[in-house]
């Protein structure tokens, strides 16, 4: 069982694991992948913070609310099978909880929230996990900007 | 020593539990089979349930949650639906473990 809280550990402690590898390979799909997953798990649990998601809850067992939030949007359909690993719709499902609980996301996090999710969309998926593919140099070094960011401004993002 | 091997119900009755649990959030009756416990939460306009209910022991843990949405959507709207913070399905068995009357 894995609650919000365990999502805010696992992303700092996989950034950290990115940096590492990243220093160690600076060609590696690994850290591509690991980055990606800090701005995954720095989503989620914003999103779980804002919806007031006890922080005892499985949250693997409540991402239907994500879902529905989304779908509430109109980003998607509540029939659809959701793809809870996509950047665009965590954040969507994050900007929409945020206005529905009267404290939206200011503009400037906003705009840098869309900016890091469109970077970090173009290059990672988390199909990543499984490729052996070497990948840009300069691949690596935007994943690694982008999750530094999404860690970085967490507080703002649940605030 | 006895082999019980359960399967799982196939999803496409999940619509039947949406629709059970739907009618029960519209009129609750006394002594249904069906216990729903909302609680709110401080100072934002949220609430959690916690619905126990016999007949979700066919149903994995990760999909209860839809379930219950599903059927706050049906019953009550897509406004009370959202509302929802926290969406627990326990079976009686798992709501005394957990300590939930």
């Amino acid at each position: 069982m894995q609650t919000w809280k365990d999502y805010e550990l696992a992303a700092a402690e996989r950034l950290v694991d990115a940096q590492v590898l990243a220093g160690a390979r600076s060609d590696t799909s690994g850290a591509v992948y690991l980055a990606g997953y800090v701005a995954e798990m720095v989503l989620k649990a914003a999103f779980f913070r804002v919806k007031g998601t006890p922080v005892s809850a499985n949250a693997g067992s409540q991402l239907a609310l994500l879902h529905r939030a989304v779908s509430a949007a109109g980003w998607g359909s509540a029939k659809s099978r959701p793809d809870y690993h996509n950047l665009d719709m965590l954040s969507r499902a994050l900007l929409f909880e945020r206005s529905r609980a009267g404290r939206p996301l200011g503009h400037a996090h906003e705009v840098g929230l869309r900016r890091r999710v469109r970077d970090l969309s173009a290059i990672w998926k988390v199909d990543l996990r499984y490729s052996h593919r070497a990948l840009q140099k300069s691949d690596v070094g935007t994943a690694f900007r982008c999750a530094t960011w999404f860690l970085a401004n967490y507080p703002a993002l649940h605030a | 020593m006895a082999v019980i091997r359960r399967q799982s119900k196939p999803q496409r009755e999940w619509p039947m539990l949406v629709e059970a649990l739907a009618a029960e959030l519209r009129s609750p009756k006394k002594g249904h089979p069906i216990l729903v416990i909302e609680e709110p939460v401080r100072g934002v306009p949220r609430f959690q349930t916690t619905v126990v209910w016999a007949r979700w022991a066919d149903v994995p843990t990760e999909d209860r949650a839809g379930v219950i949405l599903d059927a706050y959507e049906q019953a009550l709207g897509a406004e009370k639906m959202l509302q929802v913070s926290l969406a627990l399905g326990l079976t009686p068995t798992e709501a005394k473990r957990l300590g939930i009357k």
